[in-house]
C-alpha cells in the first residue's frame, strides 16, 4: 500500500491507538517512526489539543511519553506519572531498583569518572538526614543514564587525552549539547511537573470524583484541581454538607425527643389530656400548667431519684456519718436496667432507676487501697488527683508481652464487663489471686506516653474517637462548627483511653514461660510427666481451668 | 461519454459528469480532450471500477470537495461516515483495500477519505494482537525486539 495512503489512514487514529499500532510489526513500526510520519503523529496531537513536542522529543517519542501508561521497564500496568526531568515512565519498584544514590557513584561505578554526573538527568529529593545539620537535596541517577553518558564521555575524553585533533572541540560540543538537554528538561519539570495536564485533565478529574462516588481509593485533590471546579461544584458541596448536618442532627433529636415524649407521657398532669376521649379537644392551654412548673417538677424527680439510690446501700457497705455516698470513690451506682430497659411500661415517678453495684464498689475498694489511700474516706477527687494506674493480673499472665494500663475508673469498669466471663475467672488465677497491681515504673512511662498517641477524645456528633490534636480540627471541619468547645463538641473519653489494645511490649526484659504446671485429672503414666505452661494448660482445658485440677511443681 | 478499459481488459462507457469525480480522469480530459480512444486503467480491475462508478453515480452532481486541505482542520477530522457510505463500505476486507488503493489511484479524494476513515474504526480501541488478527498481520518481532520496545523512550531515542 502506498505511504501516503497509509499515513491517511493512520492520521485518523487516536495517539493511543498509534502507540498501539507500533508494536504491530517491523513494517508498520518503521513506518511510523520515519521522519515524514511526523504529520502523522502531529495530526493525532492536534486534536487532543496537546502543545508541540518539548525540547529533545521527535513526535511519536513526545506522543510516548505522555500517552503510554505501562512502567518502561518491567511492563507493569497503570504507571499514570512521569517523571520530567528522567523523561521516564517507571513504576516506584523499578525506581527503587534503577535509581542509584550519587553519595553512593564512587563505590558503584569506579570506573567512571564522577564529573559525569553533571551531564546526566537526574531525580531530587530534600535531604532528611538533618544530624547533620546540613539540608539539601539527595540525586539519584538512572543506571542506564549513567552507563551510556559515561561511556560516551570517556571516549570523548580519551580521544582528548590522545590528542586526537578536534578531540577537544568534539568533547565540548558534546557537552554543551547534553546540558542544554538538561536545561530544556528542568524547563518541562517546571511547566508541567506540577499540572495535572496531561492526559486532558477533565477527564482525570471526572475519573477523580468517580472514585469519589464509588467510595474506592480516594485521592487528594490538589490545590489547582480545586481552582478549576471551585465555581462550579462548590454550592453543590455546601448544599450537600448542610443537607448531611440537618439528617445528622435529626437522628439525635428525634431520639431526644422520643425520650421527653415517654418522660412526659407517664406524668398524670399530661396522660389525663392525652388518653382523654377522643371527643374532648385539647389544645396547648391545657398543659400550659405543667409547663409552668417543669423545672420544680425536675429538682423533685433528681431529688427523689438520689434518695432512692441511697436506700439501696447495705449497712455491710459502712457508710460513716455525715459522709456523701455519692463523692466517695468507692460509691459505684448503676443504672437498674432491669427496671428501666426490660419494664414493659413507662418509668414512673417510683421506678428505681439507679441502685449501688456492690461487687463493683469491692473493686473500686480494691484499687484504692492498692493507691495506698483509705476507701472508707477517698473521694472521687482524691482517687483522680493521685493518678495511680493499675494493671490487671486476669488478663496478664507471667509470659504475656502485652500490658493493658488501666486508670482507676477504666479499671473498676473493666473488672465490672468481665465478671461475668468465664474464660476471665479461670485465666491467670493460679499464680495471682488480687484483680489489680499497680503499674511499675516502665508500665507508667509507657502508658503516659502512648496516651499522646491514642484516640481518647470523642466528638459529640458522630461516634468517631480522636487524637488530641484531631479533636478541634474535626469539630470544625466535618461538623462546620465555627469554634468547637470541650464538653459540647468533642470530649475527653477516659472509658476510651485504655479500654483501647495499648501493647506495651518490653524487649529489654525477655520473658520465658516457665513449665512448672501439672494437670491432675490426667492419669495415663505419659501424662503425668508433661508439664505445662500457665498458656499451655488453659489450651489443655480448653479455656476453663479450675484451680484443683492444677498442681504447681515448684 | 467515457470510454475506460480496465486492467482485466473489460471496456466501460461512463458519463463524463459521473467519472470527473476522478481528479486523475477530470484532468486527463482536460489535457487530452474529447477522444474515441477508450482511457487504460491498469492498476483497477473490472470488479473494483464497477464498485467506484456506483460511488460516482451516487454523488453525481454534488460539489466536488476543495483538493488542499487547510492545515487548521487537520485535529478537527472526525471518524463520522455517512450512512450511505457505511453500507458501501460494508465489503469483504480485500474490496475494501482495492477500493482504497483505486480511489488513490483515480484520486477519488472524498472516496479516499471514507475509506481510509473505515479502516481507521476497524483499528480504533484494539490492541496491537487484536489489530495483527484482524488484518492477517504476522508478528515479526523478535522477543528481545519486544522488550527493547517496551524499554524505549524519548530520552534514550534523542541521546
Amino acid at each position: 500500500m502506498p505511504l501516503d495512503v497509509l499515513f491517511e489512514i493512520f492520521s485518523h487514529l487516536e495517539v493511543k491507538d498509534l502507540l498501539k499500532m507500533l508494536r504491530v510489526n517491523r513494517m508498520i513500526r518503521a513506518t511510523l517512526l520515519r521522519p515524514n510520519a511526523q504529520s502523522v503523529w502531529a495530526a493525532s496531537r492536534v486534536r487532543r489539543k496537546v502543545p508541540k513536542p518539548s525540547t529533545g522529543f521527535t513526535e511519536a517519542g513526545w506522543a510516548t511519553f505522555l500517552f503510554g501508561q505501562k512502567c518502561e521497564i518491567c511492563n507493569s500496568m497503570r504507571v499514570r506519572k512521569v517523571d520530567w526531568f528522567l523523561r521516564r515512565r517507571a513504576c516506584g519498584r523499578c525506581k527503587r531498583e534503577h535509581l542509584k544514590d550519587s553519595r553512593l557513584f564512587s563505590a558503584k561505578f569506579p570506573q567512571y569518572d564522577m564529573a559525569v554526573l553533571d551531564y546526566i538527568p537526574y531525580w531530587e529529593r530534600p535531604n532528611r538526614d538533618y544530624s547533620s545539620g546540613e539540608r539539601g537535596k539527595d540525586r539519584y541517577f538512572w543506571d542506564d543514564d549513567i552507563h551510556s553518558v559515561a561511556k560516551k564521555w570517556t571516549a570523548l575524553s580519551d580521544a582528548c587525552l590522545q590528542a586526537q585533533a578536534g578531540a577537544s572541540e568534539a568533547f565540548e560540543l558534546w557537552k554543551r549539547g547534553q546540558k542544554a538537554k538538561l536545561e530544556a528538561a528542568r524547563e518541562d519539570v517546571e511547566e508541567y511537573g506540577s499540572k495535572s495536564w496531561p492526559p486532558a485533565d477533565a477527564i482525570r478529574l471526572k475519573r477523580k470524583m468517580d472514585r469519589q462516588h464509588g467510595r474506592r481509593n480516594i485521592p487528594k485533590i490538589r490545590d489547582e484541581d480545586w481552582d478549576k471546579f471551585r465555581t462550579k461544584s462548590e454550592p453543590s458541596i455546601k448544599a450537600a454538607q448542610a443537607e448531611r448536618l440537618t439528617h445528622e442532627a435529626r437522628v439525635t433529636t428525634d431520639k431526644r425527643l422520643d425520650l421527653l415524649r415517654l418522660f412526659f407521657r407517664a406524668r398524670p398532669e399530661i396522660s389525663r389530656f392525652v388518653d382523654a376521649p377522643l371527643t374532648v379537644a385539647v389544645n396547648e392551654e391545657d398543659f400550659q400548667p405543667f409547663v409552668d412548673q417543669l423545672g420544680r417538677h425536675i429538682v423533685d424527680y433528681q431529688a427523689r431519684q438520689k434518695m432512692e439510690a441511697l436506700a439501696t446501700i447495705p449497712a455491710s457497705f459502712g457508710l460513716k456519718e455525715g459522709t456523701d455516698p455519692f463523692e466517695l470513690a468507692r460509691g459505684i451506682f448503676q443504672c437498674d436496667s432491669r427496671v428501666a430497659y426490660s419494664h414493659p411500661d413507662p418509668p414512673t415517678e417510683t421506678s428505681p432507676t439507679v441502685v449501688l453495684n456492690q461487687d463493683a464498689s469491692v473493686t473500686s475498694s480494691e484499687v484504692i487501697t492498692l493507691a495506698g489511700l483509705d476507701p472508707a474516706t477517698a473521694t472521687i477527687q482524691d482517687m483522680d488527683e493521685r493518678g495511680a494506674l493499675f494493671v490487671c493480673n486476669k488478663c496478664t499472665d507471667s509470659t504475656s508481652e502485652t500490658v493493658i494500663v488501666h486508670t482507676w475508673r477504666t479499671a473498676v469498669y473493666h473488672a465490672e464487663f468481665h465478671r461475668h466471663e468465664r474464660f476471665w475467672h479461670s485465666g491467670g488465677w493460679v499464680t495471682n489471686p488480687t484483680t489489680f497491681r499497680v503499674t511499675n515504673a516502665m508500665e507508667t512511662k509507657h502508658a503516659k506516653e502512648m496516651s499522646r498517641y491514642t484516640p481518647v477524645w470523642s466528638c459529640n456528633h458522630c461516634t468517631y474517637h480522636l487524637k488530641p490534636v484531631e479533636a478541634v480540627s474535626k469539630s470544625s471541619n466535618v461538623h462546620s462548627i465555627a469554634e468547637p468547645k470541650e464538653g459540647t463538641d468533642y470530649f475527653f473519653n477516659e472509658a476510651c483511653r485504655f479500654l483501647l489494645h495499648t501493647p506495651l511490649t518490653y524487649e529489654d526484659v525477655p520473658k520465658v514461660a516457665v513449665e512448672n504446671l501439672q494437670c491432675t485429672r490426667c492419669t495415663k503414666k505419659k501424662s503425668l510427666k508433661r508439664r505445662y505452661t500457665e498458656k499451655d494448660m488453659r489450651d489443655h482445658h480448653r479455656g476453663y481451668v479450675h484451680p484443683s485440677w492444677i498442681d504447681n511443681i515448684l | 461519454m467515457v470510454l475506460l478499459l480496465t486492467s482485466d481488459n473489460e471496456m466501460f462507457s461512463v458519463a463524463e459528469d459521473v467519472i470527473k469525480r476522478s481528479a486523475y480522469i477530470k484532468n486527463m480530459l482536460e489535457d487530452v480532450g474529447e477522444s474515441d480512444l477508450p482511457i487504460p486503467l491498469p492498476n483497477v480491475e473490472s470488479n473494483v471500477l464497477v464498485k467506484i462508478l456506483e460511488y460516482c453515480e451516487h454523488y453525481r452532481g454534488e460539489p466536488l470537495p476543495a483538493s488542499d486541505v487547510d492545515p487548521a482542520e487537520i485535529g478537527d477530522r472526525s471518524l463520522d461516515i455517512a450512512d450511505w457510505d457505511q453500507k458501501y463500505m460494508a465489503v469483504d476486507q480485500e474490496m475494501l483495500f482495492e477500493i482504497i488503493l483505486a480511489a488513490n489511484y483515480l484520486d477519488i479524494k472524498s472516496l479516499l477519505d471514507v475509506g481510509c476513515k473505515t479502516v481507521a474504526k476497524m483499528m480504533k480501541g484494539k490492541s496491537s494482537e487484536e489489530i495483527r488478527t484482524l488484518f492477517n498481520i504476522a508478528n515479526d518481532f523478535t522477543p528481545e525486539e519486544e522488550a527493547q520496545i517496551r524499554k524505549e523512550n524519548a530520552w534514550a531515542e534523542c541521546r
